[in-house]
């Protein structure tokens, strides 16, 4: 189906991508947690499996209505 | 003579419509209107609602927020506190603005930053929201005032928030209107028969009258129904939230209908009814060119 797309040429040059790291709170004991994407969802200290995303650091905007 | 709102040519010794003052004070209106239309009464009523322009906070960004409320939660809190209004006739409306969302003209910037750093709970009111323009600030009765509440924080909780208050009316959202309520009365005795009361036994015991009663005459026992008569005395009570005095909102509302009959008459005078039938007072688009 995409016989119109010039076919995918190797990038050279750019960084490997790394998988990001994001920061979540353990529900249970409140420590920050550094989890990669396909890691175990478990909190480091405590072994909780119940982890919380944090709030963005963007400005979100709302019609006050 | 009674006075005919279509056909305004004045009886001799009619002075047309007249208005009586019966109380006026900071936030109350109270007046009878008469010699005029219960249509013309009625309008004025509707625009004072719906069609008088003030300002309100309609943009909320938030930067940081803890506290136990949501962001919508709070941005429709902040949309509803009434601000001063007085100067929102040098203001523009952001549709017929030239900037793209907001700029002096057609908006007045208001910040709220607040943290809770003690052991008890802190109360965040109007009077946190601080304003780049000296005219357009929060409603207060007086000094003694605390201000609307809008949230509590607990200890370590953040508020930090832009606001852009712009000019609206209240057919847009309710927020914008001038009014918390207009008392409308005509007829306090019932004479033309517009609403029947239900009873049980005995009309006059079971329905009081209206403070608006002893205006007009008490009908006498077995009094014959006129139905040709037209209502002609009506008693308004004009309540405001504080965004604009209730005088503003009278006097405004006068010129808003004055600016719609306007334009009704030039379209009139333009294509003479012939061409396209005109929209009118229907078309939103149209009203909106015409700035309400």
């Amino acid at each position: 189906m995409n016989a119109g797309n010039p076919p995918q040429m190797p990038t050279t040059g750019m960084p490997i991508s790394m998988p990001v790291a994001m920061v979540y709170l353990c529900a249970d004991c409140g420590e920050d947690n550094e989890i990669k994407p396909k890691e175990p969802i478990r909190c480091r200290t405590c072994g909780h499996r119940v982890l919380y995303k944090k709030r963005t650091a963007r400005m979100v905007q709302f019609e006050a209505r | 003579m009674a006075y005919n709102a279509y056909n305004p040519t004045l009886e001799s010794g009619d002075q047309g419509p007249q208005i009586h003052i019966r109380e006026i004070n900071d936030e109350v209106l109270d007046f009878v209107l008469s010699n005029t239309d219960l249509s013309v009464a009625n309008a004025l009523r509707r625009v004072m609602i719906a069609e008088v322009p003030t300002i309100a906070i309609d943009i909320v960004q938030i930067e940081k927020n803890t506290s136990v409320l949501a962001d919508e939660f709070l941005a429709h809190r902040l949309g509803l506190i009434p601000l001063c209004s007085s100067t929102v006739d040098r203001m523009k409306y952001t549709r017929d603005c030239n900037c793209i969302q907001a700029c002096e003209n057609c908006t007045v910037e208001l910040t709220l930053d607040m943290c809770c750093q003690d052991d008890d709970t802190m109360e965040v009111t109007s009077r946190n929201l601080l304003s780049n323009d000296p005219n357009v600030v929060p409603v207060l009765t007086d000094d003694n005032d605390p201000g609307i509440l809008i949230v509590k924080l607990r200890k370590g909780q953040e508020l930090k928030v832009n606001c852009l208050a712009k000019k609206g009316v209240a057919k847009e959202h309710a927020k914008w209107s001038p009014v918390s309520a207009v008392g409308f009365e005509y007829d306090p005795h019932n004479r033309l028969r517009h609403t029947q009361y239900w009873v049980e036994q005995d009309e006059k015991e079971e329905w009081p009258l209206s403070h608006n009663a002893p205006e007009e005459p008490e009908p006498k026992p077995g009094e014959p129904f006129d139905f040709k008569a037209e209502p002609n005395r009506f008693y308004f009570r004009v309540e405001t939230v504080g965004s604009l005095r209730p005088e503003e909102v009278f006097l405004t509302s006068i010129s808003v209908l004055q600016d719609k009959l306007g334009t009704m008459q030039i379209k009139l005078d333009d294509d003479g009814g012939q061409d396209e039938p005109s929209d009118m007072g229907y078309g939103a688009n149209d009203q909106w060119e015409n700035g309400y």
